[in-house]
């Protein structure tokens, strides 16, 4: 099996990237799973899903099936019907939680069935990086703070308070509960325990990290688009890569139109260039930042096709060039 | 009279922009108006030129002063806040994260009736999560003090004419849609005024020029027909400079219109 993992902030294309890519695969005879997290509403009706399918596989073609990723369905899953507001909120698709449960959901979609290629589509955050980091917090917070809470709990539902007599964690949760009220940390503890009780499935998840260290399996797929005026990125871009590739990834810069230029005349360059040299210059400023930090790096031109349709297949056909 | 602006959409349709243009009008109008960065953004330096008042919230910060406030006690807070379980909480409940800023941020507004502050949100969905985070966290906390907190909240969002939220789309397909994905999300959570503003227009400015490459028929084409499908929603025209602050001002112009 091979993973392909689609990284970046919102707007620069990451969906519609690994949706294409993912059809590209396919059609190419590959047995393919997309996995994409809260697409916009007009993606959803591109792949043929409807809101009822969010949480299960759906087949939709003989090489391709897609899962539209439901944090809450798949906490629902390991966990069992429960009533906890915090745990309803951590299921949000934007809680806390999203990150580690689509690692969750994907550690078990490839135990399931065999792919050839999964595709991830990875939630949408602050900025480029924010999945892999994400890696990291999900192992520093079992580690650090719920191993700590396990460490007082039995399989049982713990008698809470008595277990933590004199320890810290006691202390907090007094302090708290003046801050929030009793309710909270009645909901909290239990919160806490339906957790620990299914903590395997969540510690499995874990070992996604070696998958992704590994560079015969995972490919890294960085976008960012030339429209994205924030400097930051290219910023972040050139002093975070290192640190996370350690099988250096590929970056994708969407919506390029230095190559369409390329074709006009001078006349019509000059004509245009208050329109569109801030973009050129992005375009410029991103393809040389690149080539310090990235082995690979690929274009993909700015689409014009008037519907999402259009786009998506003008797409396919650029991955099927940048073999 | 609007207190809180709020501008938020699709990543990289310009809200940053938008949202200090916003500001540099209203300074112009002689309100007292403060730009907000919800996500502590590092801003180009070119824009200290508008002289914008900015606030930063810090949200560890934020929190410890809150929790100083409830306990009655800086080095309790300071400590809750040292212990690497709180930490964690904090990182995995983002909504609390957010719900603490807005506290922060009304709070403000509340102490100085003549502030004005426009909110640089969070993209779509975590725009969504902020929003959602009052009638979430009240769920949560049931009763008890923070509930209380979390109604003056909702109540300084309800109070009519007080929150105005910009979405800002740009004239195509796919942004438009989600935009309007957005505006429906938005108004399930609240009854809250919204306006959707399509920004980065090319058909005026490109109107005129003859010749032009099949990319830019293409581009102007794909926005007429937005435009004939919703000639209601406001737009702003592209603006051909590059130097920020100097946009940042001319969109300020244009801004007039909308508010």
């Amino acid at each position: 099996m091979k993973l392909e993992v689609f990284c970046g902030t919102g707007g620069v294309g990451k969906t519609s990237l690994s949706c294409s890519r993912a059809q590209f695969l396919s059609g190419q005879g590959h047995q393919v799973l997309l996995m994409t997290i809260d697409p916009a509403k007009r993606l959803k009706q591109l792949l043929n899903l409807k809101e009822k399918d969010a949480g299960y596989v759906v087949q939709l073609d003989k090489n391709l099936s897609v899962l539209l990723m439901s944090t809450d369905v798949t906490l629902k899953r390991i966990c069992g019907n429960f009533k906890n507001h915090i745990l309803e909120t951590l299921s949000d698709p934007y809680g806390g939680l999203n990150e580690i449960l689509s690692v969750v959901e994907l550690t078990e979609q490839i135990k399931n069935k065999d792919y050839d290629y999964v595709i991830l589509d990875t939630p949408p955050g602050k900025h480029f990086l924010d999945f892999l980091e994400a890696l990291q917090k999900i192992e520093s917070f079992f580690d650090s703070s719920f191993i700590e809470m396990f460490q007082y709990f039995g399989n049982k539902r713990p008698k809470f308070f008595d277990r933590l007599f004199s320890s810290g964690l006691k202390k907090l949760l007094s302090y708290l509960e003046k801050v929030t009220g009793e309710g909270f940390v009645d909901d909290f503890v239990n919160a806490i325990s339906i957790l620990y009780q299914n903590r395997e499935k969540f510690l499995e998840a874990l070992s996604f990290n070696s998958l992704v260290q590994n560079s015969h399996i995972t490919t890294w797929y960085l976008v960012t688009a030339c429209d994205q005026s924030k400097s930051s990125e290219a910023m972040i871009l050139q002093s975070k890569t290192e640190r996370y590739f350690k099988n250096p990834g590929i970056l994708i810069i969407n919506k390029c139109q230095g190559p369409i230029v390329k074709s006009w005349t001078k006349k019509q360059r000059d004509l245009l260039r208050p329109f569109n040299q801030a973009a050129l210059n992005r375009e410029q400023e991103l393809i040389e930042n690149a080539e310090k930090s990235f082995k690979t790096t690929l274009l993909f031109p700015e689409l014009l096709s008037s519907l999402a349709e259009g786009q998506m297949s003008e797409m396919i056909h650029c991955w099927s060039k940048n073999k | 009279m609007k207190r809180l602006f709020l501008v938020t959409g699709k990543g990289g349709v310009g809200k940053t922009l938008f949202s200090l243009a916003l500001s540099t009008y209203l300074k112009d109008q002689k309100d007292d108006v403060c730009y907000v960065n919800f996500q502590n953004e590092i801003l180009p330096n070119d824009l200290k030129k508008l002289e914008i008042k900015t606030i930063s919230f810090d949200i560890l910060e934020s929190t410890e002063t809150y929790i100083a406030k409830k306990l009655n006690s800086s080095i309790v807070a300071h400590w809750i806040m040292k212990t690497p379980f709180f930490n964690s909480l904090l990182q995995i409940l983002p909504g609390l994260q957010h719900l603490i800023t807005l506290g922060h941020i009304i709070d403000h507004l509340e102490h100085n009736p003549e502030l004005i502050m426009v909110l640089d949100s969070p993209a779509t969905g975590h725009a969504l999560t902020m929003l959602k985070a009052c009638s979430q966290f009240k769920k949560i906390f049931k009763f008890g003090p923070l509930v209380k907190d979390i109604e003056r909240i909702e109540k300084f969002l309800a109070t009519r004419n007080q929150l105005q939220i910009f979405i800002l789309a740009l004239p195509q397909e796919l942004p438009l849609a989600e935009a309007r994905d957005l505006e429906e999300e938005i108004h399930k959570i609240g009854k809250w005024k919204t306006k959707i503003i399509l920004n980065q227009s090319l058909s005026d400015s490109l109107q005129e020029l003859t010749e032009l490459p099949e990319y830019f028929n293409k581009k102007l084409a794909l926005e007429k027909k937005i435009l004939k499908e919703f000639p209601e929603l406001p737009r702003l025209n592209f603006i051909t400079t590059d130097s920020t602050s100097k946009l940042v001002k001319e969109l300020a112009t244009q801004v007039r219109a909308l508010v």
